[in-house]
This record gives C-alpha cells, structure tokens and sequence, in this order.
C-alpha cells in the first residue's frame, strides 16, 4: 500500500514509469473485477481502459489519508461499473449471455489436459453466467470478497456502505449464486 | 442463539473469522435448525466454487493501451494535477494539433531520416566525384575513411542536439552512450528515483 501511495506521488511529479507501474500492478484487480461483474471481455477491456482513463485524470485527487490506493481505485471501478450497468440494462435484458456458446459436445475428444481446460472454462463461463443473475449490489459484494479477497472493511470503504451491510449483501450474494447455479445444472 | 443472531454470523462463520465461543454456539444452532443449516450449505457450496474459479488475467495488449492511451507512445507522463494544459499561454489551442509530432520518439526518427538523407546525398556526392578523379585503390580508401570520419562527427553532432531536444521536451536527462566517461557531461540522476525506492 505504501508503494501505491510512493507511485501515485512520483505520478504526480512526472514520472512515466511510476503511471506504467501502477497500471501493470492493478490491471488484473480491475480486469478482474469489470469482467466478472459484466461477464464480457470486450466490455472488460473497454472498462478497464476507461477506469484507468479516470484514474489518471483524477490522480491528483487521491488521498492517502483516506483509505488505500487500491480501495479508491476500487471505489472508481465500481462507479464506472454500475453506470455502465444502468445505461447498458436494457441491451442486457435482450441479451443476457444465453447467447454464449457453449463446447460441450467438443468434450468427448479431448485429451486429458484439454478437457480440464474446458472444465475450467465451462466453470468460468458458469460463473458469470450466475453472477449475472444476482443484483449489481449482491454481485459486487461477492465479486469484491470471493474473487478480489477484500476485507470486509475494504469492502465498506470501496461500497461506502456499513460494514453489516457488507456481510448481510455478501450473505444474500453467496445464496443467491449457489441457486443460481444448481439451476444451471452444477451439482455441489 | 436464534436464526436471526445466526443470519448476522454467517458471513463471519463461512469465512472462518468467528472466536471460538461464538463458533460454538453457531454449530450448536445448526444442529436444530434444518433452515439454517440449508443457508450455510449454500453459503459454502457458493464459495467453493467462487474460490476454484480461473483468475481473469487482463490480455497483454490492454496494458499497453492503456499506456498508450494515458501517457502516449514516448513514456512521458501529462501534467496530471488539473489545469496544467489549459494555463499553457495563447497558443495552448495548437498544443493538441502538434501533440502527435512533439513525441519524442518522432522528433528522434524525424532527426535520423534527415540525417541519413544529408549524408547519403552530401558524402555520396563527394564519394563519386573522387571516384571519378583518383582511380588508384589507395586514395579511394583514404576518400571512404575520410568520408566515414566526416559522417560520425556528424552523428554525434546530430544526436547530441537530438539530446538536448528530448531533455527539453521530458525533463528527463537522455541516455548516455555505452563506454561514456562520467564527467560534467554525464547525465543528473533522474528525478524522484529516490522516492520509488
């Protein structure tokens, strides 16, 4: 965390290689999360391309005292994240992922190995398939726990909501998948 | 302790970040409570296959976007602390018309191509001429060293203005060559390298 706040410094003084550090270091965490989150990698690499956009515009805003580097680049994340939610519901509701293709018949002719990847795959693909279902409130306090390993305390400063609410939305969230993915046919 | 108490818990129990008392008092309530007990299989069964899935690894051509997108393609980084574009004098409406020319990394290829022009059309002249003139081996020997001489005289003279021009426009000092003594010619330490240690 230090060094994120020493990079954001030397980012603010002119330094290039801090800026392409701190990107090379959080690129995954925001990739990540825009991709669970929308269950798009198009859209992922677009988000992410404009979070960072952001992040750069509004460096000089970033506070150290206030909370972690990663905790507001979060915070920026998910506000990008849930505005895109809002403008893009309505293509989402004609195309809510049914359209993804899935290899499964391509399964009985793999090799060890392939089919693993396949499995692995099959499972992400699963996965957003379920998370897509639960509410943007319930999916991003699941993402930002289960798949980020957030504390819940990160958590709260990133939602900016109470740290119960944080463990009642998780609760619902983890619920709710598990529903979701038995009727997706995952057996656990 | 009651199903409510148990639903506040039950965060923390999957977790595993429950004291030992709470921990049992937990379990103790699961012995009795089918409804409870559905709620932390499904709690349980969420996680683990949340904590299987593949981790999302960004493709490599988005970090270098990104980059290209924020700082451009020569590293140098914007002013980033607001205003600092807008309050660049009159002529700051010109500035993202020339942004793409003033890259450093144009300026040094621009900077190369009139140089390898110059010389190819100043020494290759000269080179011909004597050619023409002295046909003994010898002295076209001495005309090419002489001629190779001239050029690297002005490849350094060119690349130390090409120097100049890019400290002038990073702020950072330029490389210095392989082998070059450190002198009062050699560059200042970059600046905040202090400060990414």
């Amino acid at each position: 965390m230090e060094r994120d706040t020493a990079l954001v410094e030397q980012c603010l003084n002119g330094n290039g290689g801090a800026w392409e550090e701190l990107v090379r270091n959080h690129a995954r965490l925001v990739y990540g999360a825009c991709y669970r989150f929308t269950g798009r990698g198009e859209d992922s690499q677009d988000l992410t391309q404009e979070v960072f956009l952001r992040v750069f515009r509004r460096l000089h805003t970033f506070n150290p005292e206030s909370g972690a580097f990663r905790t507001w680049l979060l915070r920026l994340t998910r506000n990008l994240l849930i505005d895109n939610y809002r403008k893009t519901r309505k293509d989402q509701a004609l195309d809510p992922l049914e359209d993804q293709i899935f290899a499964l018949e391509e399964k009985s002719g793999l090799g060890a190995d392939a089919e693993r990847l396949v499995n692995r795959r099959e499972a992400s693909e699963l996965l957003s398939r379920s998370l897509q279902k639960l509410s943007p409130e319930l999916r991003e306090a699941v993402i930002l726990r289960d798949l980020e390993q957030l504390e819940y305390r990160e958590i709260a400063q990133t939602l900016e909501i109470p740290e119960g609410t944080v463990k009642s939305r998780i609760n619902r969230g983890r619920r709710e998948l598990a529903r979701q993915l038995r009727a997706l046919g995952v057996q656990g | 302790m009651k199903c409510r108490e148990f639903n506040l818990l039950l965060c923390d129990y999957v977790d595993g970040a429950l004291d030992h008392d709470r921990r049992r008092g937990a379990e103790d309530h699961l012995l009795s409570c089918a409804s409870c007990s559905q709620a932390l299989a499904e709690a349980e069964f969420a996680v683990a296959f949340l904590h299987e899935a593949p981790s999302v690894e960004p493709p490599p051509q988005l970090i270098a976007d990104i980059i290209h997108d924020t700082i451009g393609i020569g590293g140098a980084l914007a002013p980033v602390g607001g205003g600092a574009v807008e309050s660049d004098g009159f002529f700051s409406f010109l500035r993202p018309l020339f942004q793409p020319v003033l890259q450093p990394r144009f300026v040094m290829s621009m900077a190369m191509s009139v140089l390898s022009l110059s010389m190819m059309t100043f020494y290759g002249k000269r080179a011909v001429q004597n050619w023409q003139g002295q046909a003994s081996p010898t002295a076209i020997v001495e005309s090419v060293q002489l001629g190779v001489r001239g050029a690297w005289d002005r490849v350094e003279e060119i690349y130390d203005s090409a120097a100049m021009f890019y400290e002038l426009q990073t702020g950072y000092p330029a490389a210095s060559e392989p082998g070059e003594v450190s002198g009062e010619d050699s560059p200042a330490e970059p600046p905040n390298q202090e400060e990414g240690r």
